[in-house]
């Protein structure tokens, strides 16, 4: 035990210096024990206006219809490809990790370069005599840039999941009688449930504090917390305000991810009752 | 247990002492904005004075600002625009210049000298300059139209306006259509510009920096807020575009450069300084990103032998100049300005 105890060391001081310390330097911050005047809820405060109530709400929105875009698409594929025979779905499975090998801000202006006015998809349209369209710096832009990015993220662990299950099972419930409908939303999603929850968190967090692919592909007129906290630090020099709102977005993102987890508990419990 | 640190020690010694082989060369750190010295230039001025630039970037004044402020930062050489020099003088981080040591200082235009915010060149000497007005495409928008800021409301151009996107300039278009001072304290003045951007926003294709000229080289908008410098260079890669100045009053900027009051190596930062000014080196310079040199004979140089030299975007005339207005520090009213501008954004 000691000895295992022992190779923990070098996890134990890397979290101490890179997340335990800088969390209490956020919260130092945040309270204005650090950069203020002694301890206060003031810059908990300024976040009750309605501009930041409004930018948060947004972001909340755009990371929800993200995610749930995500998991609409990577569901099927994720499902399809784990019941492959072996090369085929090794085939598969890289050509879709093999985009995340590549820089997402290149990726990004990749999907520029297509979605542009004179871009290559209306050009294309052109060619065949259909109208131009108005296809980037808009909401739908963003949500593609966006779920293109994240979508190996919620693919991934649905995927593993899927393929750990023992097919035992869907033959046992097709065997009592169930259909495969029944078989599949009774067994197959209930046990798949953790790697869902795990692409919702890998999906959902990151893209709550995203303002790269929002700026880039939605023309940045809009600002999400990701910007509100860095024009904190770098604009308004308001580092307590700054860490306070990363306070704020880190305890709501885990209390939604609590609730989730608990839902998934809860779900699992059930499903094994019956 | 002694074993251990015995061999601690002996790594630890070579890193030393390999670091300190790296290190026998003087090193300057150079922090500017992007694409504002062309790279070649840092290396002539390696191999020149025997030493090893390292050269970094920002995006705005304010991220240089905090940076200084915040950072025990390393840099030598910064470049500020004059509003953040102000700002940074007042707060001492600059260092005083000695300007025997920039012989070359003869060669920078004399209107761009002994300005306001630094009377005396004390602590900075004028690096590029120019304006920031309408960048537009002729086909779409008339040289009439393009003579007032309005244009930008105007709902015929609907989803074919950029914005520029950088706190005091942003403002700076709306406060100047309203026929206000750019750097209006007036909290009423303020509210109103911020009004009407909020009212401009549907009709915007996008806000950006950088990138406003290329999208309307590419055609993919009419008309934008653009710096001078990148307007030159926009107009030179498509025909069909145009700069004008609004007759409201438009900003003129001149950007600096200053050596910081940390900086371990000012004989060196000054050198870099001196450099810059040389004729062979700004001609370089302003030949790679267009902006406007401060260098006078380079200046006259261009304006014999390059039409586009000729254009206001690039060499402002006398009367231009007079009537620009520029950004100043405003203090801890700019607070307001950042407030105005997080509730823009949250529409």
């Amino acid at each position: 035990m000691q000895f295992k105890k022992r190779f923990s060391y070098p996890y134990i001081a890397w979290s101490v210096l890179f997340v335990i310390a800088p969390l209490t330097i956020m919260l130092l911050y945040a309270f204005g024990v650090l950069g203020g005047e002694g301890i206060t809820l003031d810059n908990f405060k300024t976040f009750f206006q309605p501009a930041y109530l409004k930018i948060f709400a947004k972001s909340l929105l755009m990371a929800a219809i993200c995610t749930a875009l995500c998991l609409v698409v990577s569901y099927p594929a994720a499902y399809y490809i784990s019941r492959l025979n072996g090369r085929k779905r090794n085939i598969l499975f890289t050509l879709i990790i093999v985009p995340t090998w590549m820089n997402a801000l290149l990726r990004t202006y990749s999907w520029m370069t297509l979605l542009a006015k004179n871009g290559i998809i209306n050009n294309f349209l052109t060619l065949f005599g259909l109208a131009q369209m108005n296809l980037l710096y808009n909401n739908g832009a963003v949500f593609i840039g966006m779920v293109y990015n994240y979508l190996p993220f919620m693919l991934y662990p649905i995927y593993s999941t899927l393929i750990k299950t023992p097919r035992i099972y869907e033959k046992a419930s097709m065997d009592l009688g169930a259909n495969r409908l029944t078989t599949f939303f009774k067994i197959t999603l209930p046990l798949s449930a953790p790697g869902i929850i795990t692409g919702i968190a890998m999906v959902f967090i990151p893209s709550v504090c995203m303002f790269v692919i929002p700026d880039l592909l939605g023309g940045a007129q809009q600002m999400y917390m990701g910007k509100l906290i860095q024009h904190q630090f770098f604009q308004k020099g308001d580092w307590g305000f700054g860490s306070a709102l990363a306070v704020i977005l880190t305890i709501v993102i885990l209390t939604i991810m609590y609730f989730i987890n608990k839902y998934d508990a809860d779900s699992l419990k059930g499903e094994n009752m019956q | 247990m002694k074993k251990k640190i015995a061999v601690i020690l002996i790594i630890s010694i070579i890193f030393c002492s390999l670091s300190a082989c790296a290190s026998s060369k003087q090193t300057l750190y150079v922090y500017n904005f992007g694409n504002y010295v062309d790279p070649v230039i840092n290396d002539m001025f390696e191999e020149e004075f025997n030493c090893r630039v390292v050269y970094e970037t920002y995006d705005s004044n304010e991220e240089l600002y905090m940076k200084l402020k915040n950072g025990n930062s390393t840099y030598d050489v910064i470049f500020p625009s004059e509003f953040m020099l102000e700002r940074l003088i007042e707060e001492g981080f600059v260092a005083e210049l000695d300007l025997d040591k920039i012989p070359n200082i003869t060669n920078l235009v004399p209107e761009l000298l002994n300005r306001d915010f630094d009377p005396g060149n004390k602590y900075s000497l004028p690096y590029y300059w120019g304006t920031i007005g309408l960048l537009y495409n002729k086909n779409v928008v008339s040289e009439e139209e393009a003579s007032t800021w309005g244009i930008l409301w105007d709902e015929r151009l609907s989803g074919q306006i950029l914005m520029y996107d950088s706190l005091r300039d942003t403002f700076a278009v709306a406060l100047k259509y309203l026929g206000y001072s750019m750097n209006t304290t007036d909290i009423n003045q303020l509210n109103e510009a911020e009004q009407l951007l909020i009212e401009q926003k549907p009709l915007t294709l996008a806000w950006g920096c950088d990138v406003l000229a290329d999208m309307l080289v590419a055609e993919e908008a009419a008309i934008g807020v653009v710096f001078s410098g990148d307007a030159v260079n926009a107009m030179m890669q498509n025909d069909n575009l145009a700069y004008s100045l609004p007759k409201e009053g438009y900003n003129l900027w001149i950007d600096t450069v200053c050596i910081t009051e940390s900086s371990s190596n000012k004989d060196l930062a000054h050198e870099y300084l001196n450099f810059l000014c040389r004729d062979d080196i700004s001609m370089l310079n302003t030949l790679s990103y267009k902006y406007t040199s401060a260098n006078i004979n380079v200046l006259n140089e261009l304006k014999s032998t390059q039409e586009w030299a000729n254009t206001i975007a690039y060499y402002p005339t006398y009367e231009i100049i007079q009537n620009g207005e520029r950004v100043k520090h405003l203090g801890d009213f700019v607070d307001k300005y950042a407030e105005a501008w997080e509730r823009l954004m949250s529409y």
